[in-house]
């Protein structure tokens, strides 16, 4: 149950835990030369084992990315028609731990609220990649992109609106699918009734 | 340097007086090692941090050097091994701001590191790179080296002592003590070559030392003054383990704390040209110097072979440095005192006693 | 302790009295693990007092959990202890289920119990790493345990989606189930583990330079160590076989069989052994929550849960052995969706409140030592 550490006090040759420590940063050395132990995108994630090098030339290679992989919230919109997913539902504004979506629904010429987004906002600057959104959204339109490279030179720029938000089913479903597959007939199932809901014309991305 | 004498006498002799002739030659050998210190300077920073990825299972610097610069550069090839990093460095450094501690010292905070790089050069001096190939025979040049090269440790107390900063002091006052503490193994590791070869002369100790009859392997005394010699030169230039000086993790940059950009940079020169001296002073005193196959070769061929292996030896055990600081932690300020007092200088007095008998007992067999 | 309650050192030799001279390590310096400020007094190298700073990375997060729902909270608790973002999490759900009454079915514990580990390992090779560094051994152990912290963190990233901030464990469960090729890496890690673990015992555990430095080096004796509350590896360094997966027996620990390494002496080179030996045990654990994660239904990963939480009026706390120590939360409900009182019981923080105790009499040297031996993370120390 309780095991007792050893504190090697007993009597060694004087040097020799200086040269074990020196043969072994030696056989990485050398050993660093032979294959790479670098992880590939479309390989494995790591070959394993201790030896070879691991780092990865970053703007060059790029460490493979998992498909569950949260980077910033996106929104989808289906290919073949271009309807919008989103119904400004309020869940995803709601679920935010720092209130950074901001969703303005759409009102027909009577001032009936639709299942559309007016106007559709995310402070990317204060994102804190948590993923909550997306488990909140019920229609599957708000989903974590896979894209990195995000720095910018401008804070206005981080203020993302719809038209910046907007990405096709397909690109999402190639980049995350087997998260897509667990989502998608769900949210297929939705937007026909979504679709049903909105005036004609509403909610169409323009292209 | 005579040699470099008779050569332009030979070429000048008729239109200048001999004394411009030695004063042209000399210009040329102080240009030479002026040339030749930063380019070693900027080789071992560059073996450094290259050899210390590889110890650690990393790349180390590969993007600055000469390769096809187009988009994907780096995907196939390595442009040379990033050779040119160090010169990204000195650029950096050039751009840094200048900062001197407005308590400070101000004179002295701006001398120190001009300081630190001289003693470091003069001892380039004697250093014989090839055969014959020595800026200055000294007869006395072993005890030059040790006079010369311990003023660096007057130059870090004064940068300690003028930045004003508590870190520098506690690192200047380290120096000092860790100085003062290894001169004396080290110098006493040195008088066994100079015992064998009967000379102080660095040129004289080489040449007593052909074939592989170096003095390393004159066994045990030979041996046991290398390593002596070696664990005492690592606490000389402040290498790992006895880095305390400037411990990053204990006293931030000690006695360099305060300094930025170029002056920085001088102190990281003084530092690892006297790295580079004492592996160069090890190499001839102990391995032999410029010795190796086909120094013996007239003409061109064998000066260069002999400059060669003068560089692979210094090379090889600055490798070891590396190979050291990539492995072992740091000694704490007692301990490595106490490593000194108590244990290296009284194996290298008895080293010495055992030698001088050994030599007499051998002069006396053979007479 | 100030500069003016200063501690005179009486020295023997009167012509030579001297004064002691105050350092500030810190906030700004190499190896205080982030910003942490020490003023010490210093007679020499020996340190007379030293007196601890704290606060430079408060970030007010339990005034802030109690403007959020629970739920949104979980993302918080990564942000504790950066580097064991899952151990935070599961302390935060325990605690909440607790308030709550919530079940969880098995293989959600099976989880739990895997990723704990994983933290665990991935700690501890980071803790022994840095500890090294602040040795003085440039960056080549540190590395070696970045590299095996970079496979397990590719493992939470391809369960979580996220390698550090990884918000996996939700109420009465966790948040996904494990993907499918999760599974077979986690057996490889798991195997070549102990490799990695005896490969670092063989380039250090008898370093010479490294017993010297370590041993009888900032002791802290059990009775101490336990009037000060400290928990975890320093804890078990000084001799104390106290781990609460022993003594709560949360998740499934009351199945698994490991044993708990203990020092003998509570110096530095004890904390690093106990952390060595402790990878050993977590290999030991995670090899049985895999096989028993294999004996449960795929996809069974989350009880019921009403969408919007509100927990029934009191008050829970909630513990478990995070690699640092005890990890507890402390929560009150008003029965609103939203906590009233929402309390960490940083192991960290704890843990560093003997370090004066620990450090004085040693050399400037050894704070950083002594320091590193307890693995701080300043995040979970402020908060």
């Amino acid at each position: 149950m309780t095991i007792v550490v050893p504190r090697h006090d007993e009597f060694r040759p004087f040097g020799s835990g200086l040269i074990k420590g020196l043969l072994v940063t030696m056989a990485h050395f050398v050993r660093s030369y032979g294959k790479r132990n670098l992880r590939v995108p479309g390989k494995e994630p790591f070959p394993g084992g201790r030896f070879g090098l691991f780092t990865v030339q970053y703007p060059e290679e790029h460490a493979p990315i998992p498909d569950r992989y949260r980077g910033l919230p996106i929104l989808l919109y289906d290919d073949a028609t271009g309807a919008e997913l989103c119904t400004a539902c309020m869940g995803c504004a709601r679920a935010c731990p720092i209130g950074i979506i901001h969703i303005e629904q759409g009102v027909d010429e009577a001032g009936k609220k639709i299942p559309y987004a007016q106007h559709f906002m995310i402070e990317y600057d204060s994102c804190l990649n948590c993923g909550l959104c997306a488990e909140a959204c019920p229609f599957g339109s708000i989903v974590m992109d896979h894209h990195l490279e995000t720095a910018r030179t401008d804070r206005e720029g981080f203020k993302v609106t719809k038209e910046r938000l907007l990405r096709p089913i397909s690109y999402y479903a190639q980049i995350a699918p087997t998260v897509w597959a667990e989502i998608r007939e769900e949210a297929m199932k939705r937007l026909e009734g979504t679709i049903k809901r909105r005036p004609a014309g509403v909610g169409i991305v323009q292209r | 340097m005579e040699l470099l004498i008779q050569g332009l006498n030979r070429w000048l002799g008729q239109a200048l007086p001999n004394w411009a002739v030695v004063l042209i030659g000399m210009a040329i050998a102080i240009t030479l090692i002026f040339v030749l210190a930063p380019l070693i300077f900027m080789f071992l920073t560059w073996l450094l941090r290259r050899g210390i990825a590889r110890f650690a299972d990393r790349i180390g610097p590969n993007r600055t050097g000469l390769g096809p610069f187009n988009k994907e550069r780096t995907r196939q090839r390595w442009p040379l091994w990033g050779l040119l990093q160090p010169v990204a460095d000195g650029v950096k450094m050039f751009t840094k701001e200048d900062i001197i501690p407005d308590k400070g010292d101000k004179v002295l905070h701006r001398i120190a590191p001009i300081a630190a790089v001289v003693p470091a050069l003069m001892v380039f001096a004697v250093i014989p790179f090839g055969k014959d190939l020595s800026a200055v025979d000294l007869n006395v040049g072993v005890v030059y080296v040790v006079a010369v090269s311990s003023l660096f440790t007057l130059v870090l107390l004064v940068a300690g002592w003028s930045s004003n900063n508590k870190y520098s002091l506690l690192g200047a006052m380290r120096t000092a003590a860790q100085m003062v503490s290894y001169e004396v193994p080290m110098v006493l590791s040195l008088v066994v070559p100079v015992l064998f070869a009967r000379s102080l002369s660095l040129n004289t100790i080489v040449s007593s030392q052909p074939g592989l009859r170096w003095y390393v392997f004159y066994f045990p005394l030979g041996t046991l003054a290398f390593l002596t010699y070696f664990t005492a030169a690592l606490a000389e230039v402040n290498h790992t383990p006895f880095d305390l000086p400037e411990a990053d993790s204990e006293i931030v940059a000690g006695y360099i704390t305060e300094y930025s950009g170029m002056k920085f940079a001088l102190f990281f020169m003084g530092e690892f040209i006297n790295q580079f001296l004492v592996c160069a002073l090890a190499t001839v005193l102990f391995l032999g110097g410029w010795q190796g196959p086909g120094v013996g070769i007239g003409g061109p061929i064998g000066y260069l072979l002999s400059v060669f292996w003068f560089f692979v030896k210094a090379f090889a055990l600055y490798f070891l440095f590396v190979w050291i600081r990539a492995t072992w932690p740091r000694l704490r300020v007692d301990q490595l005192m106490g490593f000194a007092w108590k244990r290296l200088v009284p194996i290298t007095l008895g080293n010495v006693l055992a030698t001088g008998l050994a030599v007499v007992v051998w002069s006396l067999l053979r007479a | 302790m100030s500069r003016e309650t200063a501690v005179h050192v009486p020295v023997e030799v009167e012509e030579l009295e001297t004064e002691p001279i105050v350092l500030n390590i810190g906030p700004q310096h190499p190896s205080t693990h982030g910003v942490f400020r020490m003023k010490v007094q210093l007679q020499g190298e020996t340190i007379v007092a030293l007196e601890p700073i704290l606060g430079y990375l408060h970030r007010c997060q339990e005034k802030l959990a109690e403007g959020h729902t629970y739920l949104q909270s979980i993302p918080y608790t990564d942000r504790l202890d950066y580097i064991c973002s899952m151990t935070n999490n599961h302390a935060y759900v325990l605690a909440v289920e607790k308030l709550a009454g919530i079940e969880v079915p098995r293989r959600a514990e099976c989880i739990r119990v895997i990723m704990d580990e994983l933290t665990r390992l991935l700690n501890h090779a980071l803790a022994v790493g840095f500890l090294l560094n602040d040795m003085g051994a440039w960056l080549t152990p540190v590395q070696y345990g970045l590299r095996e912290r970079e496979k397990i963190l590719d493992l939470f990233e391809m369960a979580s989606g996220s390698r550090m901030m990884c918000n996996y464990m939700r109420f009465g469960g966790v948040a996904r189930d494990l993907p499918e090729e999760f599974m077979p890496l986690l057996r490889k890690v798991v195997a070549e583990f102990p490799a990695f673990v005896d490969e670092y015992e063989r380039f250090l555990t008898t370093n010479e330079i490294l017993l010297a430095r370590s041993k009888y080096v900032g002791i802290l004796p059990p009775d101490k160590a336990i009037a000060y509350g400290v928990t975890g590896p320093v804890l078990r360094g000084s001799g104390v076989p106290y781990d609460i997966r022993k003594v709560d027996r949360y998740s499934l620990y009351g199945e698994i069989d490991f044993d708990v390494p203990v020092g003998t002496v509570g110096d530095v080179y004890d904390r690093y052994l106990v952390r060595i030996y402790e990878m050993r045990q977590s290999v030991r654990i995670l090899e049985q929550a895999i096989r028993m994660l294999e004996d449960t239904p795929p996809g069974d990963i989350q009880s019921k849960v009403p969408k919007s939480l509100r927990p029934p009026a009191g008050e829970a706390y909630a513990r478990i052995e995070s690699p640092k120590g005890e990890l507890g939360f402390y929560l009150v409900s008003d029965g609103s969706e939203k906590p009233y009182r929402w309390r960490v019981r940083a192991p960290s923080f704890v843990n560093l409140t003997p370090l004066e105790e620990m450090c004085r009499g040693h050399k400037v040297a050894d704070i950083v030592l002594i320091l590193g031996s307890i693995d701080i993370t300043m995040a979970e120390v402020d908060r």
